[in-house]
């Protein structure tokens, strides 16, 4: 029997400063619509919480253990592949952050998607054979009781939610930020949230059907 | 942040964590790499669990401990290693101490 069961402290530390991430950037656009800030200063503001975002993402994800999965993925590379995507998204975050901060924003704009993509395709490489494990779990512990195989299946759906989320509103941003043309952002943008949600629905069916086997 | 702080002054605590990187450990197996006595050790395992630095199940009689770090406190974990950071107990308890031969008087 686990005595002590899955921390979910990082969990709600990410569901808040995706919140809060909200808010604010909701904040900054209103704030434009108004006249109360100029347009490039809100592409600025917007990049500082794409950057600060990734961050703390990249900061707990390697805590809340994505592609734990005992009996599927390995324990020693899952961990690896967690603590490498943490500290590229941190890295990368705070590169944002600095590129936003101090050069010039077409400059900004142009290296950080660049960073972003080169992050995502990463981490998306270094992942792929682990990410079975994280979809489909591992087998359960031979004490562990029906109650704690339905919390973990929650907050692994909670886990993938959030992340899916937060890597489909940082592609979203990178594409933004790399082209110019706003026909071309909306067609791209357009193309990726049809495939992210197409993904996505796979992805909510193969954890419901996981969690009925269970 | 003050309990992460905490757990990572220790050098047995840092070391205990270090030994974690290799993947998930029994308490008896990590016990193993320290000359220290059980409850010393259990002591210790406390802490950082506390802290949230690692998570623990039990499985049968054995208590299974995982690594479960952020990356800020894996970067606290290496500037701790690399500097051989330390809080000194002396300097902390001697404000108390300080202040209970004070009142004492």
């Amino acid at each position: 029997m686990i005595t002590h069961p899955i921390s979910t402290r990082p969990v709600k530390a990410l569901v808040f400063g995706f919140m809060g991430f909200a808010a604010a950037a909701a904040t900054v656009a209103a704030a434009q619509k108004m006249g109360a800030i100029e347009p490039a200063s809100t592409k600025r503001a917007l990049g500082l919480l794409v950057g600060v975002m990734v961050a703390i993402t990249g900061n707990f994800l390697p805590k809340v253990r994505p592609l734990n999965a005992p009996g599927v993925n390995p324990g020693k590379a899952a961990a690896a592949a967690e603590r490498l995507a943490g500290w590229t998204l941190v890295l990368v975050g705070i590169a944002y952050v600095a590129l936003f901060v101090l050069a010039p924003l077409e400059e900004a704009k142009r290296i950080s998607s660049i960073l972003g993509i080169a992050a995502i395709v990463l981490i998306a490489a270094n992942w792929a054979w682990l990410v079975r494990g994280m979809l489909f779990g591992g087998k359960p512990e031979p004490d562990e009781t029906a109650a704690e195989q339905r919390y973990a299946a929650e907050k692994r759906k909670l886990v993938v939610s959030l992340l899916f989320a937060f890597f489909y509103a940082f592609a979203t941003a990178c594409a933004a930020f790399l082209f110019r043309d706003r026909q071309t952002i909306n067609e791209i943008t357009w193309w990726m949230s049809v495939v992210f949600w197409l993904i996505y629905g796979a992805i909510m069916v193969a954890l419901d059907a996981k969690r009925s086997v269970n | 942040m003050s309990r992460v702080f905490k757990a990572l002054s220790d050098p047995t605590r840092r070391r205990v964590l270090e030994l974690l990187r290799n993947g998930p450990m029994s308490a008896g197996d990590l016990a193993e790499h320290f000359n220290v006595s059980k409850p010393a050790m259990s002591a210790h395992f406390a802490v950082l669990r506390e802290a949230g630095l690692i998570d623990s199940q039990k499985h049968g009689k054995s208590v299974i401990y995982e690594l479960q770090m952020s990356v800020l406190e894996d970067a606290l974990l290496g500037f701790a290693r690399t500097f051989g950071w330390t809080i000194q107990e002396s300097r902390v308890a001697k404000p108390k101490r300080i202040v209970r031969e004070v009142f004492n008087s």
